[in-house]
């Protein structure tokens, strides 16, 4: 596929709502299956950290959540690079969809981490560069369904929103680095990409499949929305309303 | 199974509560993320399917 029909198919909110269509189950399957099964193996199977006891089972939502609340801030960012250099509509849509469900893995991984502090550290929250960092994260992800809200012109609101998911790309490598180069309580990573991992393959592969889970789910509920805002902002045209009378028929 | 008994898989030496709390609070967030697009299209298609209602009736009163 040349560069050209990639972008013209990609622009086509009808092509890229029966696209996900089509995928949507696949993806759903494949994460549900992760998920259940990276949840039961990871609280149930493994064995217990020799430090930390139980309260560890914890990372396998924790881990997975953080990371892809980063992963969904690239996805968003560079939806808003494409929205702001080719102008495309659905980059927009992107943006928009992108945020709130950011916002809620930030969120999740703030709270999760809050409750494994308790037993682990001590305390609910500390300010060290971690969670100050994170806590970051989520008020720009709240800001950005902030500003959408905040402009009268759909065009408007998606430039200022591009910009400001662009420039806060500079908080995401504070985030990865924010163990290595500040003290914290914090634990660095254990699991390497390049590199031994320093956590054993029976804890290790079901915080695989819970990451992986987790990812899919972004990908499944981004689809989502975005096939819902699509809807919403294609309601006149013959297509939509071909489906509308579609979906009632086929009940 | 690591544990020992139900009961063990539950209290979890002290952590269960803990433990089970992030369990329940990833489920409620994981389950909305879902539903609520999935919902959102249901109620689209019903709002679009009155209003193409109304105004193919509004259409036909005019015409006959």
């Amino acid at each position: 596929m040349g560069l050209k029909t990639f972008f013209h198919k990609w622009g086509s909110p009808k092509w890229f709502y029966q696209m996900a269509n089509a995928w949507l189950p696949w993806l759903g399957a494949v994460a549900a299956i992760c998920l259940l099964g990276g949840a039961f193996f990871g609280l149930a199977v493994a064995p217990e950290d020799f430090k930390q006891g139980n309260s560890y089972r914890i990372i396998y939502f924790h881990v997975p959540a953080a990371i892809v609340s980063l992963a969904g801030y690239y996805i968003m960012a560079i939806a808003g690079g494409i929205s702001i250099i080719w102008r495309m509509k659905l980059a927009d849509v992107v943006v928009k969809c992108a945020a709130p469900i950011g916002a809620a893995m930030t969120a999740l991984a703030l709270i999760t981490g809050a409750i494994w502090g308790k037993p682990t550290w001590g305390t609910w929250w500390i300010w060290d560069a971690r969670n100050t960092s994170m806590l970051v994260l989520l008020f720009l992800y709240l800001g950005i369904g902030a500003l959408y809200q905040a402009f009268d012109r759909e065009e408007q609101a998606a430039k200022a929103c591009a910009i400001l998911a662009l420039v806060g790309t500079v908080n995401i490598p504070i985030i990865y680095k924010s163990v290595d180069w500040w003290f914290t309580l914090h634990q660095p990573a254990t699991i390497k990409i390049i590199g031994e991992s320093t956590i054993a393959p029976v804890m290790k592969w079901p915080l695989f499949a819970m990451i992986l889970g987790f990812y899919l789910l972004f990908a499944v509920v981004l689809l989502l929305r975005t096939q819902a805002e699509i809807l919403q902002r294609e309601r006149k045209t013959r297509w939509v309303n071909d489906l509308v009378a579609a979906s009632v028929g086929a009940k | 199974m690591y544990f020992q008994s139900l009961a063990d898989f539950i209290v979890m030496d002290g952590h269960g509560i803990y433990v089970w709390t992030v369990f329940a609070i990833s489920t409620v967030f994981i389950l909305t993320l879902v539903l609520s697009p999935i919902r959102a299209k249901q109620q689209f298609f019903k709002q679009e399917f009155q209003r193409q209602l109304r105004t193919q009736t509004a259409t036909s009163e005019v015409s006959s």
